[in-house]
Formats: C-alpha cells, sequence, structure tokens
C-alpha cells in the first residue's frame, strides 16, 4: 500500500514509477499461501534492470513454484535514496510494497563490478547490516548471482551465498531446500552448510585465504567440506529449456524494452578477451520450434512491437534461416519487428539483412574490436579485412547509412599501429560508401566507440595486466589525432578510470570488501554511471585502505600464481586458457569450438562432448 | 472502419506514470487485445490513437477516455473484455462505444481535491480563495509564461470544514484547447502561500463538462 507519506514522496521524485510496480505482468500472491519470499534485487535503475533478461527469466522461473513469491526490487536513484533516508522508509519490492527485511531471501544480481556500491546502497537502505558475518538468523539470507559471481571475491563478505553459473534451475532447488531447512529450525551455518551441497551454490565463508607477503594467495581452506573445486550449474538440455512466455511490461520503459528470447547459449568462437564466451561455455542452441513458438505467445502476452533473437552471437545458431523464415509469417502479419543484436561480420547474409528490416529499419553495429589483422588474430576475432568491406557494402546495399563500430584498446600486443588502424577501417567504409553507385541516400556516418580493455577472470587474457591510465590516454589522443581530418568518423571511447577500477575488481579479491565498503560510506554509489562516478573518492579510498590498485589492474600474473577465483569451477581449466594465451602470443587464432575441439574442458560439464566432429 | 471511445478511471498506482506513458501502455494493450485494430498505412505502420485531456501525473481521473478505429464492427463487451486484464493496475475501464462528442468540445473539468495540513491553516486556504478578488499564479506552457487569475477559470468552488488535518473542496476549472487549467496551479498557490505539501494533496478530475457546463456523456 502506499500512504500518504510514500505518496507525498513519490510526487517528488523524477519518474515514481519505477518505485511503484503494478505494471501489466507483475505478479501478486497471497503472502499467507508461499514458503518462501524472494527479492529479486537488481543494483541498478529500474529502467536497466527491466531491460535485463535473466532477471525477467527468473522471475517467471521462481513465481512458477506455488510456494515461492519472488518480488522485484531495484537501485532507488539519487533523488528517492535522498528523500527515503530523510523520512526513514526501507526499501520495499514493488510488488507487496514489503520492506526487504521481512522477506526471507534477498537476491541480488551481479551483472557489473560497478554496481558493487549500489548493493551495499540496498542493504543499508532496508536497514539489514552490510557484512554477512554481522547478520543473524533474524536477517533474510542474502544471496548473489549472475556473471560476476565467477569472481566476486572483493564482495564475499557481504554475501551468504552465491550461485555459480546458470540458476534457473539452481535458485529454484535452493530455495526449496531453504524452505525446508527454515521449517526445521536449523540455523544459519546449519542452513548454510546444507546449501552448499548443492550444484553451483557457493558459500564464501567456508573458504578461508591465506597470503604471502607479496600480498599473492598462498593457499585457499574449505571448510565444513565446502567443495573444492566449487563447480557453475548448468542446464544440460538448454534445447528444450522452456523459453518466456510472459513477462512484466514496463510502463515507463526501459533501456532495452522489447520481447526477447534467448537463441542459444554459449558461444561457439573463443574470442581471447570475451569472459561471457567462456564462462557460459559450452555451445548449445536452443529448438527453433521452441524459440518461434515462445517469441510468439510472448510479443502475443506483452503488446511488444519488436522481438530480439539474443544470444553472444546469433548468427551462429545452425537453423537461424530456417527460424527467420519460421517466424516470418506472423511477424509480418502481427507488425512485429525481428532484431539480430549480436551478428557476426562473417556470416552476416544479405538474405538476414532482408529477413530482418521487413518491418522497420535501424541502425546497424559491428564489433571489429582491433583495427589491424594481426591484433584481431591475437585476440582471436576471426574476422578478416575482406569480410569487413563486404559487411559495409552489404548494409549500405541494404540501404542502411549509419554503421557503428566497436573497437577496444590496451589490447595484449597492441602497437601505436593498431591503434591507427582503427582510424584506418573507418575511413575504409567511408571510401565503400563513395564507390557504390547505389549508395543509400543521406549522410554516410561511421562512429568508432572504443573501450578499454579489462581484462577478465576465466579468459586466456586473464593473465595480461590492463595498461595504465598513462598509455590509454596516449593512445586516445593518437586515436583521435589520426580521425581529426574526416568529420565523418565520430569517435567516442570509454573513460578510462571506470576500466581501471572495472579491472581492479574484476580480478580482485576479498581484501577489496573494505574498500568498496569505505567508497560507499563515503558516498560512492551508482559508479557505472557519469553523473554520480567519483573517481577521486575512490582513489582516496584506496588509500584510506592501503590497498593498491595496481597490484589487482596492471601486474602480470604468473601461471603459477593462485588467483581468487581458481577454487572456482566454470568448466574451462586452466591449463587451456595457459596455452590459449600462449597461442595468441604468437599471433595464433584458435578455430571455432564446432570446427576443432581445444580441450577447454567445459565438455566435462555436459559430461559429452560439444559437437559431432565426424558428422559430415 | 468505426472509432471508437473507450473511457476508463486513472487512479491509485497508475498516477504515478505520465500521459506519454499510458499511452504506450494503452497502444500495447490493443496490440494484445486481438481487436482488428486500424493502422496508418505509412512506412512505419502504427495504431492511430487520440486523447482528449491529458491528466498530469500524480493525478486521479474518474473520466478519462480514449479513440482507437477497428476495421470490423465489435459490441462493447467483446472490447472490454480483450483488453481488460491487458492494463496495469490502476486503468480501470469503463465503458466502450461510439464517441459522442469531439476533444474539441471540451471546455470545463469538475475536480475534487484534498489538501492536508493544520486544520487552521487549510481553513486560511479556502477562506483565501473565496475572499480574494485575484489568485495570481503564473501558467508555464510549452509556448508561453503568462501571469493569470485563477479565478477567471474556476467556477462552482465548493469546500466542507477541515477536519483532522484534511480539507475537501470541488471546483470546476475551465479545461481544454483554450484556456486548459491544471488545478496543480492551484495546489502550488496555497502551498505556497501557506506551506502546506503540494505533494501529498488528492487531485481527482471527476467530470468533464461542454459549453456552458453542459454534460458531455
Amino acid at each position: 500500500m502506499i500512504d500518504n507519506k510514500l505518496k507525498s514522496i513519490l510526487l517528488s521524485v523524477q519518474k515514481p514509477a519505477r518505485y511503484t510496480g503494478g505494471e501489466p505482468g507483475c505478479i501478486i500472491k497471497n503472502p499467507d499461501e508461499v514458503k518462501v519470499r524472494f527479492a529479486f534485487c537488481f543494483p541498478d535503475t529500474y529502467e536497466v534492470g527491466m531491460s535485463h533478461l535473466g532477471m525477467k527469466v527468473l522471475y517467471e522461473t521462481l513465481n512458477s513454484q506455488p510456494d515461492i513469491w519472488c518480488e522485484r526490487c531495484f537501485t532507488p536513484w539519487l533523488d528517492m535514496m535522498q528523500k527515503m533516508r530523510e523520512h526513514n522508509i526501507p526499501l520495499y519490492t514493488l510488488e507487496s510494497k514489503t520492506p526487504l527485511g521481512e522477506m526471507d531471501i534477498i537476491g541480488f544480481t551481479l551483472q557489473y563490478e560497478l554496481s558493487y556500491t549500489n548493493v551495499l546502497a540496498m542493504l543499508d537502505l532496508a536497514g539489514i547490516p552490510l557484512m554477512a558475518k554481522d547478520r543473524d538468523e533474524s536477517y533474510p539470507l542474502i544471496i548473489a548471482g549472475g556473471p560476476c559471481t565467477c569472481n566476486a571475491e572483493p564482495m564475499a563478505d557481504f554475501f551468504d551465498v552465491m550461485v555459480l553459473g546458470e540458476g534457473e534451475v539452481a535458485d529454484t532447488i535452493l530455495c526449496n531446500v531453504y524452505a525446508d531447512c527454515k521449517s526445521k529450525g536449523l540455523s544459519k551455518l546449519e542452513t548454510l552448510k546444507e546449501l552448499s551441497k548443492l550444484e553451483g551454490v557457493y558459500v564464501p565463508s567456508f573458504y578461508e585465504f591465506e597470503y604471502g607477503s607479496d600480498g599473492i594467495i598462498t593457499e585457499v581452506r574449505p571448510l565444513y567440506n565446502a567443495p573444492i573445486p566449487c563447480n557453475k550449474a548448468i542446464i544440460k538440455d538448454f534445447a528444450h529449456l522452456p523459453a518466456l512466455e510472459n513477462t512484466v511490461v514496463p510502463v515507463i520503459g526501459a533501456v532495452h524494452d522489447r520481447a526477447m528470447v534467448e537463441v542459444l547459449r554459449g558461444c561457439i568462437r573463443g574470442c581471447r578477451f570475451c569472459q561471457a564466451g567462456f564462462i557460459y561455455r559450452p555451445f548449445r542452441e536452443r529448438d527453433i520450434d521452441l524459440i518461434n513458438s515462445s517469441a510468439r505467445q510472448l510479443c502475443k502476452n506483452t503488446g511488444y512491437e519488436e522481438v530480439s533473437l539474443t544470444s553472444l552471437s546469433t548468427s551462429d545458431h545452425p537453423q537461424l534461416e530456417e527460424l527467420l523464415d519460421k517466424m516470418e509469417p506472423w511477424t509480418q502479419r502481427e507488425k512485429v519487428n525481428i532484431a539480430l543484436p549480436s551478428l557476426r561480420i562473417d556470416n552476416f547474409s544479405e538474405s538476414l539483412i532482408e529477413k530482418t528490416t521487413k518491418v522497420r529499419k535501424s541502425g546497424l553495429t559491428f564489433a571489429p574490436e582491433a583495427g589491424t589483422q594481426r591484433l584481431r588474430d591475437i585476440i582471436n576475432k576471426n574476422v578478416t579485412e575482406e569480410e569487413i568491406e563486404k559487411t559495409a557494402k552489404l548494409a549500405f546495399a541494404g540501404g542502411y547509412s549509419h554503421v557503428k563500430l566497436y573497437f577496444m584498446m590496451g589490447l595484449p600486443g597492441e602497437t601505436m599501429e593498431d591503434i591507427k588502424g582503427i582510424a584506418d577501417t573507418a575511413q575504409k567504409i567511408i571510401d565503400i560508401y563513395y564507390s557504390m553507385p547505389n549508395r543509400p541516400k543521406g549522410k554516410v556516418e561511421v562512429s568508432i566507440s572504443v573501450a578499454s580493455f579489462v581484462p577478465k577472470p576465466f579468459t586466456p587474457f586473464q593473465f595480461f595486466g590492463q595498461n595504465d591510465l598513462e598509455l590509454i590516454k596516449k593512445k586516445q589522443d593518437y586515436l583521435l589525432e589520426c580521425c581529426k581530418s574526416n568529420k565523418k568518423i565520430k569517435v567516442s571511447y570509454s573513460d578510462a578510470n571506470t576500466s581501471l577500477l572495472e579491472a581492479v575488481f574484476a580480478r580482485g579479491d576479498r581484501r577489496l570488501a573494505k574498500v568498496i565498503a569505505h567508497a560507499y560510506k563515503n558516498g560512492a554509489v551508482f559508479d557505472g554511471w557519469y553523473e554520480s562516478f567519483d573517481w577521486q573518492l575512490w582513489v582516496q579510498s584506496f588509500a584510506d585502505c592501503g590497498v593498491d590498485m595496481h597490484f589487482y589492474a596492471n601486474r602480470f600474473r604468473e601461471y603459477d600464481e593462485i588467483n581468487p577465483w581458481d577454487h572456482i569451477n566454470y568448466g574451462v581449466t586452466k591449463q587451456f586458457l595457459i596455452e590459449d594465451y600462449k597461442r595468441s602470443q604468437q599471433a595464433i587464432t584458435s578455430k571455432p569450438c564446432n570446427k576443432q575441439c581445444y580441450n577447454c574442458g567445459a565438455n566435462k560439464l555436459l559430461g559429452r562432448a560439444c559437437f559431432e566432429y565426424n558428422k559430415g | 472502419m468505426n472509432t471508437i471511445r473507450v473511457k476508463f478511471n486513472k487512479v491509485g498506482l497508475a498516477i504515478y506514470f505520465s500521459h506519454l506513458d499510458l499511452q504506450r501502455v494503452m497502444m500495447r494493450a490493443l496490440k494484445m487485445s486481438g481487436l482488428p485494430v486500424w493502422y496508418s498505412m505509412g512506412y512505419n505502420p502504427h495504431i492511430y490513437m487520440t486523447f482528449p485531456l491529458p491528466l498530469s501525473l500524480g493525478q486521479e481521473s474518474f473520466c478519462e477516455s480514449f479513440d482507437f478505429r477497428l476495421t470490423e464492427e465489435k459490441s462493447e463487451e467483446e472490447i472490454l473484455n480483450a483488453l481488460a486484464d491487458k492494463l496495469p493496475r490502476g486503468i480501470e475501464l469503463t465503458a466502450a462505444g461510439r464517441p459522442t462528442y469531439e476533444a474539441k468540445d471540451i471546455r470545463y473539468a469538475k475536480y475534487e481535491i484534498n489538501l492536508y495540513g493544520d486544520d487552521e491553516i487549510l481553513q486560511g486556504c479556502i477562506n483565501d480563495f473565496i475572499r480574494s478578488a485575484s489568485i495570481n499564479v503564473t501558467k508555464t506552457s510549452k509556448k508561453r509564461t503568462e501571469e493569470i487569475n485563477l479565478k477567471d477559470f474556476i467556477t462552482d468552488f465548493c469546500a466542507g470544514k477541515p477536519v483532522d488535518g484534511k480539507v475537501s473542496f470541488t471546483a470546476i476549472f475551465s479545461a481544454g484547447q483554450t484556456n486548459n487549467i491544471n488545478p496543480a496551479l492551484l495546489v502550488g498557490y496555497f502551498a505556497e502561500k501557506y506551506g502546506i505539501d503540494a505533494n501529498s494533496a488528492d487531485i481527482k478530475r471527476l467530470n468533464i463538462f461542454g459549453e456552458n457546463i453542459s454534460v458531455l456523456q
């Protein structure tokens, strides 16, 4: 219920509907008829969180259980946060307006390193102690999932439990076991012991770390028979895993406001910088009839005019064209646009353009990632110059005049030649446009967006030390210099300080928890938003806590060093990562998984080979 | 092709989203409904839809409506059933049928307003309105900013006695395509002059009227 006090506050902040719930598709249950009340917390704004497919999937999955009521909660924007503090309003769930402290389980999804302070802000706003050790049985169980849990050591002290890997099945099991423990009246410690037996459940407090005088980990010791390594949870039969058919439709819109169906999981490409490409292995595709019928049902149930076929690399679905043919009749009839967000340059075809631009035409984005062939080989982005040119031609012929290109700088083995290569690639695309007699009308524009490379755990580049700020600055300046003469090239790049902080947390360990808590107490929140990111505050917080950022971000990690994530098993072995890193140093590419197996280890999660290599 | 007018209330949780959001909500509801809705024929086909009198965020209404077109005949019951469970909480459909007036016919809207605060201060607000010859406020629109006397645009002011920190009154405000007066201007005037909390006020649109305060059905 919204009382007069809350109403007055809501009407004094921006976009109050972020905090009210009640959207079409929002699920209301009777609290007396459920065993587990679960608050799914997304540590960012409503509009960001409501764009996230994973949250939508888990919301529907958990709520499909009659005994579980999953509600939603997002980080209140700065204005609302301030008002809630002023008026002592505890953070509440959108569905029932229940304070988070009254939930059984509070689950956060850790999607991004710079949302960590938002997690603390949400716990704090709910009146819940930040540190797991300070919370007894009277508090909800605080858990985390999402890609960052593959090395969530920097956040380990704040959580009771972390779910590793795929949560669709694991989360439901966790809730049921938790309900069982609760009904038996087990203590928090006993409950955690029970939970730690589950596949994909990591209890951070059950692992003790020892450090050497150089600050490097010397030993990780499991307690209470906690598994070592701790395996990620995995869906073995992804092909037939039911896809979303219903979802909450935000009234005020979302960043990505459309129907989404995940067409495949994992990626065959093995781009060496890409964490998602390794932690979601092995590659599994969904059945196309299932995708087609779910997509149709989802559009019917939500009224969305666009359906996105999402994945890490949608054009790698072996039956994509067949799927698009199946979807064509109803999408045409019901005026639904099909979006293919992750196409690869090397298999982007004319018929794909045609099939996806029938209803409406949008911009086109490609990610060559590096400016020269040599560097693309190093990072294993197996895209050739010719393919980029061919794609640009196809895109222009297909009616696009704006092309956006994603690049990275600070990659292993990068030289200034490679930076110049970024500008050259953009220039070449503009030249292609003018060389075409049948080019679309209007102005050609090539936007290049350049991110600073952040080395991530479970990638072959996990060993690599990030370029320091000075070098990144030099490279950025040089790129601008190279593009200065051409007004048709628009350059934007990510903030290097932000990338440094991401790198610190990505490969950080438990000793960072105190820095995060300290920074939060000094005002750090919404660090992923440029309006509130305060670099100096972070620099000061690291200094105050006596923690060196460069130890985490810029140092090369020796192969035999114990990393904070080495006791976690995401399938891909460290031996494979070392071998693949060595291949990269010689600019030797790896073939896609479906062409050749490099024994990364992920197939052991399935208990079978990922592909039938001898077939045809 | 038939133009259909659906009437609805916007209350409770639905007061927290804007007119623009409401348009999108209705668009999706029509799409989900499976009704034979008419689409514009342009390059980007879209559902043709009009709303006569936008309602400000934070205000309730018991007399909202929007128009769209159907390519086939459908009964009121069929239309309402098709839309019923596709809407956010607080959007309550009340009727559907052929429009009987145009948006430009709207001249007035009746509101009920509740103010909260100290009884004595609330009585002061009411007395001020009744006794003052002019209630001057600044009205800003996309086009211009102007000083207006609210008393020129408000009739049938009818207030009760403040009780337990609340006073309730009704009034008819000039509304429609010319001289549209947002009742929040009056609440804002009281808030500024007497220090009451404008955001806690309840503003409810009860009814709309045509020329000479004639009933628009």
